[in-house]
């Protein structure tokens, strides 16, 4: 395709010609705050000679939709160019009656000009601006100015020559861009390059970037477009071209875009130098359907990732396939990508794709032997191994495991700490009538993380095996934590008081405080929710003094004198006490009573 | 499980399984070059180190002490590995050292003293008469001695008539004639690891003194029973009552350096369903990757220590062959640095592969 290096519109150059006129210079004057300056912008190359010349025309503000390749319009300037060097020359020498001459035989060459005011100038002082371009070098900008204004107090009629000038111009606009668009004031960013046309160009790329995304900020979009089609008609930075793209794509539409990609360089590989941006445009497109089901996404996306992973055996794009279809729960096809991409290259997270899609697909069996047999290789699959097992158990609680599969389970159980593995397990005896097995698995359970499912167990275990003290230890216990416990505690207490008559607890107290309730408790008489509530509290690890003996008092009183004993002895050890020593007594007492 | 049980226990009864052609232990392995003469330089560097001029099978290990077992083991892997004279040495010294009961079981324990070998325990140990009884079969397959046979016999039925005892779940082997049986003869102390079930295979086709293969059937029994939550590990010891079995109290609740050797004589079993359950054991802790076995506290699930070995370690690789064909590690194919427990393992678990599983040391042959 061949497009116009030169794309520039008449209306363009009128515009930033006309701004450009109406700015005052930076150091004009003296700032009030020279400390504010946010960073300092670093220039490039050496500033003693000017910049490159630039291959092509900066890009112009309003040239959105005027690309037309074979439709170059070269504008003529707004004014005629006069040779005005012989002029110059002469009064340089103080030669007037030659300036004079010079001046009469232009003006009959172009009847509109007009000499300039400063033609003798350059004749009263000679300024070495070296200094200057130092300190713009360096990028110490209030120096410079100060400097300037020291130059121009120093040398009547002095002004920076055209260059520095423009090259300070540009430093300050930079400047004002970037502090704009960082904050995302766009139409400031916009006003900014309105009035430096030439910072629009390819060795200025971040501005370019900057102005493109303001103008889709500030809705104008077609020239956002036009901005990024300017650097890929007109720069060449293989790099900057790739991220023009890539910005593009983060903010334009993806039709945009895609024209956008029409404009790549083919490789000698016969592949668009945007070939994996547009990849990776699409993946992420796909990506991100595939994290949101409820995304859609173009067939023609499907299909681009599809020939990358077919044709460019691209194991990536075929796992990102498998994952795209999982979410879409087409689990069928997902297995079928993660094949694709286990085949092409080891992958875990293919792995863990396929097991979690046979898992979706309802092949079990399938999905465990393979879950089993890569446990070790991430976390995932052996949790995913643990879900398949306990699925498939929970899915037919009474039916027997044969021992291997049994074994695996057990094992890896262990092995990852799974207190929901182990109450499904725990849940699998129960059904089975083996009531030791299960109550080892409710044990098991409870080690890895106390769980409502585990104590439930533990609690009709007890049930079954006649152990009322066991069960009701179990439930005073963990009533507070687990709402079904709590309803197995109201069933007994209402069956309690339906037999016998208690006496009133008193009237129930509401604390938030547990210590508070626990005391509540005590005092109520109702020693197995004090020792609960006290349990609990220590097993923050915060106890103090007071709630331990408390809770000693509690255990004791509960008629867990052994329990109680210990707490006595440890406190009495610490420092002892009458009250240490008394509780020591007591328990030790009703200890050996009891036993 | 023990549905399984019932189920093949019918099936050995009917007769499901015909009874294998009765090849000598060893025989694959001598048909294999490779691996015989793994096992040859194998048993030299064994008999060197451990089988002293008068045929005393030295248990390094254990304060250098001999016993029956060390006796029977050394008896059988010299037939295995095709020495009949070692084998001829080891027997005479078993009988003239052992053999000092009124009856013809062997004492299990002889200490090597200056003034020569002392009896120090005349309690037998079933397991040890178990294995001599098979080392004298297997001698009789390979070179046709009738004595060998006779021999055999003699012990076999003093170990029907004094050891066999019944229980709730049909016959079983007493670990030894005292101290195993309390509650009026009715409780038990059993070790699931003294059903060597090659030798009760094979002592089987010779011998019906005793319901051999029923006890084998039992013994499977015994040992589902005793694979519980959480680590599925047998315990090296069990307490049996009725049909109540539970780990026993008199010994450490511990899948140890006993029970390590119940997936090896499985392994070495002509019995297809025992093959599996070695491959059952493949996914039990310790067992399912390199580094283990390890001892395991069988209530807590709890590991307790490794056993180090390259015989222990060697059992565990068996396990994962023969379940995921996983290949057998080569390292722990080389001898000369363990004790004598561990070695003797060692080669038993080459002659296992060699004779059930030439695949998983097929990188080495």
């Amino acid at each position: 395709m061949l497009i116009s290096r030169r794309i520039i519109t008449a209306v363009g150059l009128v515009l930033a010609g006309s701004a450009a006129q109406a700015q005052t210079a930076p150091w004009d004057t003296v700032p009030l705050q020279t400390s504010n300056s946010p960073f300092v912008l670093s220039l490039p190359g050496s500033a003693e000679t000017p910049p490159p010349v630039q291959k092509a025309e900066p890009f112009a503000l309003g040239s959105a939709g005027f690309v037309q390749p074979a439709n170059v319009q070269v504008v003529a300037p707004a004014r005629p160019l006069v040779d005005e060097s012989a002029l110059r020359y002469y009064a340089h020498n103080g030669e007037i009656g030659r300036v004079s001459a010079e001046i009469n035989r232009l003006k009959s060459l172009h009847p509109d000009w007009e000499p300039p005011e400063d033609i003798f100038d350059s004749n009263k002082t000679a300024v070495n601006e070296q200094p200057l371009w130092d300190l713009f070098a360096a990028g110490k900008s209030q120096e410079l100015y100060a400097k300037i204004r020291e130059f121009i107090k120093l040398y009547p009629g002095y002004a920076p020559t055209g260059e520095l000038r423009r090259q300070i111009m540009n430093a300050e606009a930079r400047k004002t861009v970037l502090r704009a668009s960082e904050v995302g004031n766009y139409p400031d960013v916009v006003k900014t390059v309105a009035k430096n046309p030439t910072l629009l160009v390819c060795q200025e790329m971040d501005m370019i970037w900057r102005t493109a995304e303001a103008l889709y900020k500030t809705g104008r979009e077609a020239e956002a477009f036009a901005a990024y089609q300017y650097i890929l008609a007109n720069c060449s930075n293989p790099d900057e071209r790739v991220a023009t793209v890539q910005k593009a794509a983060e903010i334009l539409p993806r039709q945009a875009v895609e024209k956008l990609v029409t404009f790549g360089r083919t490789g000698i590989d016969g592949q668009s130098e945007f070939n994996d941006i547009f990849l990776n445009i699409v993946r992420g497109e796909v990506g991100k359907a595939a994290a949101d089901e409820m995304l859609l996404v173009e067939r023609a996306d499907l299909e681009t990732l599809t020939r990358s992973a077919k044709l460019q055996q691209n194991p990536g794009d075929a796992e990102l396939l498998g994952w795209y279809y999982y979410s879409r729960q087409d689990y069928e096809q997902a297995a079928e990508w993660f094949n694709a991409s286990l085949k092409l290259r080891p992958s875990v997270k293919a792995i863990e794709g396929i097991v979690i899609s046979l898992k979706g697909a309802g092949a079990y069996e399938e999905a465990e032997n393979l879950a089993y047999e890569n446990r070790r290789k991430d976390p995932l699959i052996l949790k995913a191994y643990l879900e398949v097992m306990s699925i498939q158990i929970l899915d037919d609680l009474d039916r027997e495991l044969d021992f291997k599969r049994l074994s695996r389970f057990a094992n890896s159980i262990e092995e990852a700490e799974s207190a929901n593995g182990a109450q499904v397990l725990g849940w699998h005896f129960y059904e089975l009538y083996d009531f030791d097995e299960a109550e080892t698995w409710f044990d098991k359970s409870m080690k890895f993380h106390p769980n409502e499912a585990a104590v439930v167990g533990l609690i009709l275990v007890a049930q079954r095996n006649k152990q009322t003290k066991r069960q009701n230890q179990l439930i005073a216990d963990w009533s507070g934590d687990f709402p079904a416990v709590e309803a197995l505690n109201r069933v007994r207490r209402a069956s309690a008081s339906s037999t016998q008559k208690r006496s009133s607890g008193g009237s129930k107290s509401y604390s938030n405080s547990s210590l508070a309730s626990a005391r509540n408790a005590f005092n109520s008489g109702n020693y197995k929710e004090a020792v609960a509530l006290l349990e609990r509290n220590a097993l923050r690890g915060r106890e103090t003094r007071t709630s331990q003996l408390l809770r000693g008092w509690a255990l004791f009183n509960s008629g867990r004198s052994k329990e109680a004993h210990k707490i006595f002895a440890a406190a009495d050890a610490q420092r002892s006490t009458k009250e240490t020593r008394q509780g020591k007594w007591f328990s030790e007492k009703a200890m050996y009573k009891y036993q | 499980m023990l549905c399984a049980a019932v189920i093949v226990s019918m099936m050995a009864a009917g007769g499901v399984f015909p009874a294998v052609a009765t090849e000598v232990i060893g025989q694959s392995a001598r048909d294999n070059e490779a691996v015989s003469l793994w096992l040859k330089s194998a048993w030299r560097e064994y008999a060197k180190r451990f089988v002293t001029a008068d045929g005393a099978v030295i248990d390094d290990g254990n304060q250098g002490i001999s016993h029956s077992e060390s006796q029977g083991y050394g008896m059988v892997l010299a037939v295995a590995v095709d020495d009949r004279e070692l084998f001829e040495r080891i027997r005479d010294y078993t009988f003239e050292t052992l053999q000092v009961r009124k009856d013809h079981l062997f004492a299990w324990k002889v200490e090597h003293t200056d003034k020569g070998p002392n009896v120090a325990d005349t309690n037998n140990a079933t397991d040890g008469d178990l294995l001599i009884a098979w080392g004298l079969v297997e001698a009789y397959k390979s070179w046709g001695e009738n004595e060998n046979l006779s021999s055999a016999r003699l012990v076999l039925k003093d170990i029907a008539e004094k050891l066999v005892r019944d229980t709730g779940f049909g016959p079983v082997l007493l670990p030894g004639e005292i101290g195993f049986s309390s509650g009026k003869g009715q409780e038990f102390t059993l070790n699931p690891s003294y059903w060597v079930y090659p030798a009760l295979e094979a002592v089987a086709r010779f011998d019906t003194s005793a319901n051999w293969e029923e006890i084998a059937v039992v013994g499977e029994e015994v040992l589902d029973l005793s694979q519980r939550a959480p680590s599925y590990l047998p315990p090296d010891w069990v307490d049996v009552s009725g049909i109540k079995l539970d780990p026993a109290e008199k010994f450490p609740l511990e899948f140890g350096y006993n029970a390590i050797r119940i997936p090896l004589y499985l392994a070495l079993s002509t019995n297809a369903y025992r093959e599996k359950k070695v491959a059952d054991f493949a996914a039990l802790k310790g067992f399912d990757a390199p580094g283990g076995p390890y001892v395991v506290h069988v209530v807590s699930g709890e590991t307790q220590s490794v056993m180090g070995g390259k015989g222990f370690a060697a059992v565990a690789a068996l396990t994962r062959c023969m379940d995921t064909s996983e290949p057998f590690p080569p390292e722990l194919l080389r001898v000369g640095a363990d004790p004598y427990y561990s070695s003797t393992l060692q080669i038993f678990t080459v002659l296992a592969l060699a004779e059930r599983y030439p695949q998983c040391l097929s990188q080495e042959g």
